[in-house]
């Protein structure tokens, strides 16, 4: 016969202060086998773990009932203090009677003491029917997966690396860099964006621990936490890489023009292109879908021979280069190629993209010179379709009087309702770089609070005021366009308590922050998914943010949520470094909570197969029937399998049909 | 074609030269008109819709059925009306709870609402039913030469969802514009065309700002556009326009005046009406531009 051990925690006065704590250990000792009842004011105390620890050794108790607060953040404490007395682990129950009892029930101590009361006998109920349980370990492949190439899984990557692990970082775009290699400067301290991100990328692209897979794309993600198989996508660039030095002369030899995605459109790039001018890998690709095929050289078919030379008819970016990379004969291959990656840990760092301009109509987008903030960052930028020089689109002109716009899309029911968090900063630090530079330049910032919280950041924005930016209070109703090309802001100025109005040469919009897109997609091939805003969810906000409820799949940078800079490298560290732990400890543990299935009841309907959320069951044919199999890695022991079967083949080990229904029966009573 | 002609109270009391205007032009371009009887007031903003959902609602429905009940859509030339006409049928056809209120209310009187006919401004149902080219094709004075400023109409453009005649992007309205030029006239852009005239609410509770906002507007088609004549959608913009002119001379805040029509009473004369008939009431000097289209 079991003897139960049961300890009460005071918590202070969090739980006494609304439960009768005498009187549920009184209630406790008469439970049937319930060998003792104890309380303490702090059971997570060393005295309180020692209570249990002394009634163990001493032979009193073989089951420990702690009730006190969450599971989720103290059983691991318990259930070690019950192993370090030689007890198995999972010979421990808890009854949560703070969290679910006395915190909610604070103004009704009979109820609270009572609930308190079926709360411990549920538990007592639960723990005769335990049993011992054993860890099983995994080992890990020592690699990790870094989906996205910005700032973020660029340090993830390097981090990784540096700690001697393989990493396979992917990147859709041909380059690594991501959104920041856009930025002209960055805050607070205005480093030039490009002259410290360089030297990281370069640093990426020649690292020998990581191998860049870049134009590619993550197509599957099987396996389990520890031995993930990936497969990759990478798309063809019909440009042979290994001969190509990145010269550029075909670019130039192109004669197509695209709108420029790398400078937001505001100038034209070539159908054969290198993404910008610092890009790692530095290589061409070919944009098939805006190739000309100059000279009907379509790929993947063999020059025509010319009539009287009898040399064959090249197109222009065949014949500029030089070493042979720019082949049109390669064979047409829209699939591309796919490379299968085994890695123990992934990290996703796919970034953000702004919001385009086009969705605010009363802000009269049609306007060249209405640009949006990433817009202006190109137009400042030394590698921009201005080369630096500030211009406003429509005529070159150099504006004299400037409008930003804050919140456009951001804090807007009509589009996102968060805050995109760097747009305050931004605005200021463009306006500030503007205003340095040309200080007769009149500048407005239109805004509804500025946000500046962060390092450094308040005495920035100090620093901006000084200058002579004027802030005004008061959301922009419209903007119209105005004969000249100028524009006219509408906005209502709170302070003022007024309408007001303003014509500016060029109006800037701070666009909000959006997930990359695919991400959603990206979450559901990894079984992570997105909050109601699209970004991906961590697994708890404060404690765990750079982990996810997949065990081996963590998060950082924008794919989380709109952050600066410092904050997505900040996060990208912590990520690396979780996801390190594993693959340094070179096994993980599989806690036993999960599922099995008795293969002898099961009828192999698929009906767990279906509803498993995180693809752990699979069907598998066993001499020559179907039956259901539990990947025991993969099992997160959510219980839905075991509840759903109709032939009751499954078992939930911590939660079996025997636990929970004299655990139901006990609360009953 | 035959439709329902829901009059509102500014025009049949305070313009029934363009309720003759309309009863011109539509039977004139093939369109027969139902005089809707027993129609009430809309209800107007500022009144029921202000105070009471549930009423605004039940009046409005109230028209809308009379309509139904003829197996007609309602027509009218006034945003309000059109305004809030469309937005009690919207709110009716998304708010079964609201509709099932209502129609209690509406049983006292032996009515139901059911939702079947659409509510429509006039120069919205003549574009989306006849074109611009029927509407050539039945001129008989063309407006070639004449330059035309417009005043749309707030309710005209928001909120779109509740109307079932769309503008494709209302920030910079089509229909208009295009029901104008389809008479021969140019069409000048000016920036402030989306502005609030200033009529409704804050024309009776503050008359100053009121002819604040209709003064911008004025100086701005007058710079941007020097217009012959200002073309409105809305019978309310028409009062404005047409009666804040005289006070803002004499306040010696403009210095030229800018005859104003209905949109409706520019079609029937160009259709051939008699200007008496369709424009008598008009304060602005309408008269001179009439006898100049009619000259050319």
């Amino acid at each position: 016969m079991p003897r139960i051990g049961v300890y009460i925690c005071h918590c202070g006065e969090n739980i006494a202060g609304a439960v009768n704590v005498e009187e549920v250990r009184k209630y406790a000792e008469q439970l049937p086998e319930v060998a003792i009842a104890r309380d303490y004011l702090f059971m997570c105390s060393d005295p309180g773990q020692e209570l249990i620890k002394q009634d163990i050794r001493a032979g009193l108790v073989d089951r420990v009932v702690v009730a006190a607060c969450t599971p989720r953040t103290h059983e691991p404490i318990f259930r070690e203090a019950v192993a370090e007395a030689g007890l198995n682990k999972y010979l421990f129950e808890m009854a949560n009677i703070r969290d679910q009892d006395s915190w909610a029930h604070w103004h009704d101590k009979e109820g609270a003491t009572a609930k308190a009361k079926k709360l411990v006998a549920s538990a007592v109920a639960k723990a005769a029917f335990l049993e011992p349980l054993e860890d099983r370990f995994v080992e890990v492949t020592p690699a990790a997966l870094v989906v996205g190439g910005g700032v973020a899984g660029m340090f993830a990557a390097l981090d990784l690396a540096g700690m001697g692990y393989q990493v396979y970082l992917v990147e859709k775009n041909p380059s690594i860099g991501g959104n920041m290699a856009k930025l002209d400067k960055t805050f607070p301290t205005n480093d030039c964006s490009a002259c410290i991100l360089t030297p990281v990328m370069v640093r990426v692209g020649t690292h020998p621990k990581i191998k860049l897979l870049t134009y590619s794309e993550v197509e599957s993600v099987e396996g389990s936490f520890g031995n993930f198989k990936v497969k990759v996508r990478r798309k063809q660039t019909y440009i042979d890489w290994d001969k190509c030095t990145g010269c550029g002369d075909c670019v130039n030899a192109c004669p197509a023009r695209i709108p420029n995605e790398f400078n937001e459109g505001m100038d034209n790039r070539r159908a054969v292109y290198i993404e910008f001018p610092q890009a790692v890998p530095k290589k061409a690709v070919v944009d098939l879908e805006h190739c000309l095929n100059c000279g009907k050289r379509t790929i993947g078919t063999a020059p025509r021979i010319h009539s009287k030379t009898g040399k064959p008819i090249l197109a222009p970016c065949e014949r500029a280069c030089k070493t042979g990379a720019c082949d049109r004969s390669k064979a047409y291959d829209p699939e591309g190629e796919i490379i299968e990656l085994a890695v123990g840990t992934i990290i996703v760092t796919t970034g953000y993209r702004v919001m385009d301009k086009a969705p605010f109509k009363e802000y009269s987008p049609q306007s060249p010179n209405v640009v949006t903030a990433m817009q202006l960052e190109r137009i400042l930028s030394a590698t921009g379709p201005t080369a630096g020089h500030f211009e406003r689109p429509s005529d070159k002109e150099k504006p004299k009087t400037i409008a930003f716009v804050s919140c456009v899309g951001s804090r807007d029911k009509r589009h996102h309702t968060y805050c995109s968090k760097v747009c305050c900063m931004y605005m200021l630090k463009e306006a500030r770089l503007i205003k340095e530079k040309y200080p007769e330049t009149d500048i407005y910032i239109f805004f509804i609070d500025v946000r500046t919280a962060g390092k450094d950041f308040e005495e920035y924005y100090n620093y901006c005021r000084n200058l002579g930016i004027k802030m005004l209070r008061g959301r922009v109703g419209g903007v119209d366009e105005l004969p000249g090309d100028r524009l006219r802001v509408r906005a209502y100025d709170v302070d003022l308590g007024a309408p007001v109005e303003l014509e500016a040469d060029l109006v800037v919009l701070a666009t909000a922050i959006e997930p990359a897109p695919g991400l959603a997609e990206l979450g559901r091939k990894l079984g992570i998914t997105c909050g109601s805003e699209g970004f991906l969810k961590e697994m708890h906000t404060k404690l765990y943010p750079v982990e996810t409820p997949v065990r081996g799949v963590y998060i950082a940078g924008c794919a989380q949520g709109p952050k600066d800079i410092p904050e997505a490298v900040s996060q990208a560290r912590a990520a690396s470094s979780a996801a390190a732990v594993p693959l340094t400890f070179g096994k993980i543990v599989v806690e036993p909570l999960i599922s099995e299935v008795n293969q002898r009841k099961c009828s192999g309907c698929g009906t767990c197969e279906k509803l498993c959320p995180y693809s752990a069951i699979k069907l598998v044919e066993d001499k020559g029937r179907l039956r259901s199999h539990i990947d025991e890695a993969l099992c997160a022991g959510c219980g839905v399998c075991a509840a759903a079967c109709p032939s009751g083949a499954i078992t939930l080990h911590g939660f079996t049909n025997a636990q929970i229904s004299a655990q139901i029966k006990a609360l009953a009573s | 074609m035959k439709i329902g002609f829901f009059v509102g109270c500014n025009t049949a009391f305070n313009r029934p030269d363009l309720e003759q205007a309309v009863r011109y032009a539509l039977p004139a371009l093939g369109v027969e008109l139902d005089n809707l009887d027993g129609q009430s007031c809309c209800p107007s903003w500022g009144t029921l819709p202000s105070v009471d959902v549930a009423g605004w609602c039940a009046v409005g429905a109230r028209n809308l059925a009379l309509a139904e009940e003829k197996g007609l859509d309602i027509v009218t030339v006034c945003g309000s009306c059109y305004g809030s006409l469309a937005e009690a049928k919207y709110k009716l056809d998304h708010d079964p709870e609201l509709k099932t209120r209502v129609n209690e209310l509406l049983r006292n009187i032996g009515r139901e609402y059911k939702g079947t006919s659409q509510v429509r401004l006039a120069h919205y149902y003549l574009d989306h039913e006849l074109g611009p080219d029927r509407i050539r094709e039945a001129l008989k004075y063309k407006l070639d030469g004449f330059t035309i400023a417009l005043q749309p109409g707030c309710h005209s453009l928001w909120p779109s969802k509740v109307y079932f005649d769309k503008e494709e992007d209302t920030f910079h309205p089509r229909v208009l514009k295009e029901m104008c030029e389809a008479l021969g006239a140019t069409v000048g852009y000016y920036t402030r065309l989306l502005d609030c005239c200033g009529m409704g609410a804050m024309r009776s509770a503050d008359m100053e700002k009121s002819f604040h906002l209709v003064e911008k507007k004025l100086v701005s088609m007058k710079e941007e556009v020097n217009p012959d004549l200002l073309v409105t959608g809305c019978s309310s913009c028409l009062l404005q326009f047409d009666t804040a002119q005289k006070f803002l001379q004499k306040d010696k805040k403009i210095k030229f005046e800018i005859p104003v029509l209905h949109y409706m009473q520019l079609l029937a004369l160009c259709l051939g009406a008699d200007p008496e008939q369709v424009a008598g009431l008009a304060e602005t000097n309408v008269r001179s531009f009439i006898d100049r289209v009619r000259k050319e």
